[in-house]
């Protein structure tokens, strides 16, 4: 990123979170932040069009294994 | 009583199971192992910069009370509760209604919250007595537990090295003898990089298998609540007491609690010991990787078949996801606070947070909802092959105060960034990690390796994990305090 778009981060965090803060402040993070979204953006396969997201607890519970998912506390 | 400073270090010096077998069998009162714990928070409290709030007066009375249950119940034959009369303390952030509770902070100094958090509903019960407030990161936000605001704890093995964060206090406390077992968050490492710097085990709990009601928030899709303890059998019965469904926190699981104790002693004979070919073990500096090396061996003489497993690469990015939904959520509860009161925050914690309020929405909701399709293609990786996966907790050796103190400036999201290597990738996909100390590096710190298992199954973590407890000894050193004295 150049600094011209960091200039535009501080006017953007400006106008739309209500936050001001310097230039300096915004760079080493945002750096860190946009290269996690463009790994994210590589992984296989795309996220599914269809399927809602579902409660992550449910998922983890799927894959627990059969001496734990036999007993529920439903009280 | 009150205890002389020897008598005060060989009680306190105790385990916190051996604690509650002497008090139920009368051989100590709740009182004098209290004085013996409050004797150290005195003597040692304040130079490790590990303790923001403690009433000897308070914590005395309740252990007093605690003896006149005891006596009582001895009389009428009645069974004890399982921590009756044990002294604990925890980070500064879960809850007590009526008593401050600072999370690490200048802006919540003087929070006095309305409610008690689940955990400690749990531990009182269960009888245990909460003797002080631990320090930590700034909200829970920093993994090697410096603190510019509340002041940065210090390492018992060298008060020159970090303790690691968030929960540094508690690692601190723990380690040095000041309480028996302390509560943790962990949401990127915060309970494991403790456990690791300090020499003691830390569980960071499966997603959902603790409540977090009452506990301070940083990024409820990511955090888990759980304990820092000496020994492992210690850490399974505190989990024991404190996990269990609870309607007031939305992640709650309804599975049933396993009784942890009642198969910690059954070895390792034909577990599934995972070594990751890949991303865990690079990069590891030499010593650490002889250190894990050598705890793969003795898993091999115990009997566990080790067996190597490839992580599916997708792992690389979990690091960073973790960090940019935790920030993004942790931004979105300091708003308020971001825009009022910046100059309230330390500049890493601002920081950081400033990088959260920078995401764009579609970027955080697609870190999110990725989750279970990675988190499937990990199980069959890894869990169609091996039990337990072991890697380590921290790549290399735990850095000196001086040295790590990166604050704000350039390149300190890359520090924090690769300090959770090993760590934030199990946030992310939300598996228990339990951190067990494998020995010591050459500048005399301890250093850790973690297991992780399914989810919901601490329970094959702590069987693995007292198996290399019994066969080396790995707790059974303690530092030594007198230099501080």
């Amino acid at each position: 990123m150049h600094d011209d778009d960091f200039e535009a981060a501080e006017a953007w965090m400006r106008q739309f979170q209500d936050m001001a803060f310097d230039v300096e402040a915004l760079v080493d993070p945002a750096r860190a932040a946009g290269r996690v979204g463009q790994a994210m953006r590589r992984l296989k396969p795309p996220l599914p069009f269809d399927d809602a997201p579902g409660r992550f607890t449910d998922a983890l519970e799927s894959f627990a294994p059969a001496a734990v998912t036999k007993d529920r506390d439903d009280g | 009583m009150m205890v002389d400073g020897d008598a005060a270090a060989d009680v306190a010096g105790l385990s916190l199971a051996e604690v509650v077998r002497l008090i139920a069998r009368r051989k100590l009162s709740s009182e004098e192992v209290t004085h013996a714990c409050l004797d150290r928070i005195e003597r040692y409290g304040g130079k490790l910069v590990a303790v923001a709030g403690c009433e000897p007066e308070h914590a005395l009375n309740h252990a007093r009370a605690a003896d006149a249950v005891i006596a009582r119940r001895r009389s009428t034959g009645r069974g004890d509760a399982s921590l009756l009369g044990v002294p604990l303390a925890h980070k500064d952030m879960f809850y007590r209604q009526g008593r401050i509770s600072a999370c690490g902070s200048r802006i919540r100094a003087g929070f006095v919250p309305d409610r008690t958090a689940a955990a400690l509903e749990r531990l009182d019960a269960a009888g245990a007595l909460d003797i002080a407030r631990l320090n930590m990161a700034e909200f829970a936000l920093g993994v090697t537990g410096h603190n510019p605001v509340a002041g940065t704890p210090h390492n018992p093995w060298n008060p020159d090295f970090v303790t690691g964060g968030s929960s540094s206090g508690s690692g601190v406390a723990v380690a040095a003898g000041l309480a028996y077992g302390a509560l943790g968050s962990d949401t990127g490492g915060s309970i494991r990089f403790p456990a690791a710097c300090c020499g003691i085990v830390g569980m960071k709990t499966t997603y959902g298998r603790v409540s977090r009601f009452g506990a301070m928030p940083l990024s409820y899709s990511l955090d888990t609540v759980g304990p820092l303890t000496r020994t492992v059998t210690d850490n399974a019965l505190m989990l024991g007491i404190i996990a269990g469904f609870d309607g007031r926190d939305p992640a709650a699981s309804r599975l049933a609690v396993p009784n942890y104790l009642a198969t910690i002693e059954d070895g390792v004979k034909s577990l599934r010991l995972g070594v990751p070919e890949n991303h865990f073990l690079e990069p590891l500096t030499p010593e650490v990787r002889k250190l894990i090396e050598d705890a793969i061996d003795a898993f091999r003489r115990l009997g566990a078949k080790i067996v190597a497993v490839r992580v599916p690469e997708s792992v690389a990015v979990t690091n960073g996801m973790t960090t940019m939904i935790t920030t993004t959520e942790g931004a979105a509860l300091h708003a308020r606070w971001m825009r009022e009161r910046p100059g309230d925050y330390g500049r890493q914690t601002l920081g950081r947070l400033v990088a959260g309020a920078l995401t764009p929405a579609t970027t955080y909701i697609e870190a999110l909802n990725r989750r279970p399709a990675v988190l499937a293609e990990f199980m069959a990786a890894v869990f169609g092959a091996a039990d337990v996966l072991v890697t380590p907790v921290m790549m290399g050796p735990v850095p000196t105060i001086a040295e790590s103190d990166v604050g704000a400036n350039p390149g300190f999201a890359q520090t924090i960034f690769a300090m959770g290597h090993a760590t934030r990738p199990f946030n992310y996909l939300g598996l228990p990690g339990l951190s067990v100390p494998m020995g010591f590096t050459a500048n005399g710190l301890p250093s850790s390796f973690q297991l992780v298992g399914r989810p919901f199954d601490e329970a094959t973590l702590y069987r693995a994990a007292r198996a290399y407890e019994r066969e080396t000894g790995c707790t059974d050193k303690a530092p030594d305090l007198s230099k501080l004295a």
